[in-house]
């Protein structure tokens, strides 16, 4: 009761809220307004923490990276805390590789994978159901998407590197990797399946020139914008 | 065959035009024809609409309400009697003032000196008449003249101060032909209580003036209160819910409910209506003219009652929790009447 | 078996969104897998209230375009693991949504999770369409004012026309002094009403808007509030706790009773 009569005398418990609504607005507007989109920040944060963790190690936990705007200007603010620096000097060649030897403290859930799993299976049940009424086009673009998975191992890694998860570690964790390859890969026979032949046969061929054209992409440094859209955009058509 | 072609059983009328102009004596009901309005079959019995209230007159439509084909019509359904006078016909404790009914051609409003001329503009406007004898057309001040007379010279002794329904059709009656008629209607003790209408203006005009305004085609309405022998109710509808807000269930049989109605919501019965609840929603009983519907209810606190055309608010709901029974009062003026339950039964 | 409940009203402002935000961290405490799924499209809401509006990456919208994984759209909250959340997408393009699909994920996510609470947006039109299908419950949310109790009564006939028959009621933002002075509709008042069963009552409480500044759920605030406590039972009772209804009188005006209550910042 004294602390809170200390806190009312001084003011202090009511400042602090009201500091931080304004925080938060100008934060949650600067995003709104910057639009960027989701993925492509998220891209954008995540290149930049693996960055910065190639020379000093980083507090993951407590990473803050987020857009400021003021009346003329955006800005991208990012608080990173150190836990220490590193011993070795950088393998810079290493830097345009995707980083496989940072292993992420968690695995990705099980459960979640299969979550991930039901859900597309349910989705895809819905999209069945409205196929007749999409275009052609549309449709052969899913089948196209869903195709790509069975060509390529390469493409599903890089997605996995342009894609994070939402717990903002990097994970890249080859098992893991393999593991959704392997769970998207069952769901893509079944949906293959039930396809049409017609359609199949046409998007492989196109699929597989597109993919191999991203995958040349990817190889550059990803923080050309147009760039990373692309890849993003593949890494989403493989992730399916 | 529609409203607007009539043939008129004129033959039927011993008066001729020129007596009738004079004012002649010989106006008492008594050698009047029985003149009924017979129903015009092919009009849609549909849709009843809501009665008429204040709302509907200032902005809104009025619709006809379709007339049910009734035992007491005459069989021949292509003779179409007409109304020549005014009369008054007492029904039900109602005291009915009928006026003929307008003519549609144009020349209505005209004063006709001569039967002949009408009969020619009428053929004109391309009204079928069949019938070589002439039709008359009241003029406004032959109609008073003749109300004048009816009252001078009647038979019936009304109270002093009894309430007049008048049965305009579809006439159609400006404030100062309203404001005449019910001075009129003073000077023998009675009062213009009830404006009987077809015709939205009409209807405007006696609402504004401060009478009562009902919907309805003369003898349509005042057969439409007997309750129709033979029309068969669906059976009670049974709903054991609360209804809520918003819902509306119509049904063309009685309806009882086990459970509240809450504001918001409406149940329309060609029957009656009996919520084991609250009735706080609105209920209108007797939908196709049934005036002996009643609605009935363990608390009556309902937003609106209305029993066949007639509505009626619920000033102030009863405090304490006690069943009480809404049902059409026919002695004297024919209103909703809410009494407890306990009193309803005695009567 | 899990559970899934759409938070609705029909009358917008009554606090649906603060009580999913508050119930589902007060949920989440208990100990139950919570997952919180905002289902007003193109005005999200839920995750400012809940502090991870910074954390939104992938949305529903994403999910059913298939542009991401189910599990990858889910934010879980770090200071409360049991609480994942569901992000509704900003953009306008409402029709991108059906009912099958909010039905589809939402039994997806009940296999996951033990309780599914679904934040309706305001209204009776499709996003509030969306958001019933596939639920199993519902909380109605009012406030005591004559408006919020008729759209509540209209919402509660909707539910029952969606074969939603269990129906709980939370009267939120009550004033004691005022209902105790007449003025305000009384709990029995609308009851009455309504006739649905009662789940909680919230009085209306200052510390609601400061934990919304801050974005951090009463429950999680060391700082004990009314309303966080209200929310708690209300938590409990959901669990099938029988939990007596808090006594919400005014507070007494002898002056050490004043100065206690105005140095603890209720008036």
């Amino acid at each position: 009761m004294i602390s809170a009569l200390l806190d009312r005398l001084f003011q202090r418990q009511n400042v602090t809220s009201g500091t931080q609504v304004k925080q938060r607005l100008k934060f949650i507007l600067a995003h709104d307004r910057a639009a960027i989109e989701p993925q492509v920040f998220d891209n954008m944060r995540n290149e930049i923490m693996r960055v910065v963790s190639k020379y000093v190690e980083l507090d993951e936990g407590s990473l803050d990276i987020r857009l400021e705007s003021d009346k003329r200007m955006t800005a991208l603010i990012a608080n990173l805390p150190i836990r220490m620096v590193r011993e070795e000097p950088p393998d810079l060649v290493a830097l345009f590789d995707e980083p496989s030897e940072v292993t992420n403290p968690e695995q990705t859930d099980p459960s979640a994978l299969e979550m991930a799993q039901f859900a597309d299976e349910a989705l895809d049940a819905i999209a069945a159901k409205e196929s007749p009424k999409t275009t052609s086009e549309n449709s052969s673009l899913e089948n196209t998407t869903e195709l790509t998975e069975q060509t390529t191992e390469v493409s599903s890694k890089l997605r996995n590197a342009a894609n994070k998860s939402q717990k903002q570690n990097l994970e890249q964790n080859v098992e893991t990797d393999k593991s959704i390859e392997f769970a998207n890969a069952d769901v893509i026979e079944d949906e293959v399946s039930s396809t049409s032949s017609e359609s199949v046969e046409n998007s492989i061929s196109n699929e597989t020139e597109q993919l191999e054209q991203q995958v040349n992409d990817q190889l550059e440094l990803s923080f050309d914008m147009t760039d990373s859209e692309e890849s993003s955009e593949a890494s989403n058509q493989v992730s399916e | 065959m529609n409203v607007n072609e009539r043939n008129i059983a004129v033959r039927t009328n011993p008066l001729s035009p020129s007596k009738l102009q004079s004012g002649a004596g010989d106006l008492s009901s008594a050698e009047m024809p029985e003149v009924i309005v017979v129903p015009d079959f092919q009009e849609p019995i549909g849709n009843i609409p809501a009665p008429l209230t204040l709302a509907d007159v200032e902005g809104g439509e009025l619709k006809p309400i379709p007339i049910k084909p009734s035992k007491q019509s005459q069989p021949e359904s292509n003779r179409d009697p007409e109304i020549f006078q005014v009369r008054f016909k007492t029904l039900d404790g109602k005291l009915n003032l009928l006026f003929p009914n307008e003519n549609k051609t144009s020349i209505t409003l005209d004063k006709v000196t001569n039967a002949d001329q009408a009969v020619t503009s009428a053929s004109k406007d391309g009204n079928d008449i069949t019938s070589a004898t002439p039709f008359f057309v009241l003029t406004w001040q032959e109609l008073l003249a003749q109300l004048e007379q009816r009252m001078a010279a009647s038979g019936h002794d009304w109270k002093p101060r009894t309430q007049v329904y008048l049965q305009a059709g579809d006439r159609l009656l400006d404030t100062r032909q309203l404001q005449e008629l019910s001075e009129s209607l003073q000077n023998h003790q009675l009062l213009l209580h009830c404006v009987v209408t077809n015709r939205r203006q009409t209807a405007i005009n006696a609402a504004s003036m401060g009478f009562c305004v009902e919907q309805g085609t003369i003898f349509g309405e005042i057969l439409g209160f007997n309750p129709i022998p033979d029309a068969p109710l669906d059976d009670p509808l049974y709903i054991k819910a609360t209804v809520r807000s918003g819902t509306e269930i119509r049904h063309s049989g009685s309806i009882i409910i086990f459970g509240d109605v809450n504001a918001g919501a409406e149940i329309i019965s060609e029957g009656d209506i009996i919520v084991w609840g609250k009735l706080k929603g609105m209920a209108h009983a007797g939908l196709k003219g049934n005036a002996q519907a009643v609605v009935m209810a363990l608390h009556l606190e309902a937003t609106q009652i209305r029993i066949a055309n007639l509505i009626a608010r619920v000033e102030s709901p009863s405090t304490y929790f006690c069943p009480e029974v809404a049902f059409v009062n026919t002695q004297g003026v024919p209103a909703i009447q809410i009494v407890q339950a306990v009193d309803y039964s005695k009567k | 078996m899990s559970r899934i409940i759409v938070v609705t009203s029909g009358k917008g402002g009554v606090g649906k969104t603060t009580s999913s935000a508050n119930l589902g961290m007060a949920i989440a405490k208990l100990g139950r897998k919570v997952v919180l799924v905002d289902a007003d499209f193109g005005l999200r809401n839920l995750d400012l209230l809940l502090g991870l509006e910074n954390r939104i990456v992938y949305t529903a919208l994403e999910v059913i375009a298939r542009e991401c994984k189910l599990d990858q759209a889910l934010v879980k909250d770090k200071r409360q693991p049991n609480l994942s959340l569901l992000a509704a997408p900003q953009t306008r393009n409402k029709t991108a949504i059906t009912a099958a699909h909010m039905k589809a994920l939402v039994e997806v996510l009940s296999r996951y999770f033990d309780y599914v609470l679904i934040d309706c947006p305001a209204g009776i039109e499709s996003g509030f369409q969306n958001a019933i299908a596939g639920a199993k419950e519902a909380i109605i949310v009012t406030t005591p004012e004559i408006s919020a109790v008729r759209d509540a009564d209209r919402v509660v006939g909707l539910l029952e026309a969606n074969r939603i028959t269990d129906i709980k009621l939370i009267l939120n933002r009550i004033r004691p002094s005022m209902v105790k002075n007449n003025d305000m509709m009384s709990v029995e008042d609308v009851l009455d009403i309504l006739s649905v069963k009662l789940i909680g009552v919230i009085p209306d409480d200052e510390q609601v808007i400061v934990s919304t500044n801050k974005g951090e759920p009463l429950v999680l605030s060391d700082k004990a509030s009314l309303a966080g406590t209200a929310y708690m039972n209300v938590a409990k009772r959901l669990e099938g706790n029988e939990v007596e209804f808090l006594q919400l009188e005014s507070p007494p005006k002898g002056i050490f009773a004043r100065l206690s209550s105005w140095i603890s910042g209720n008036y």
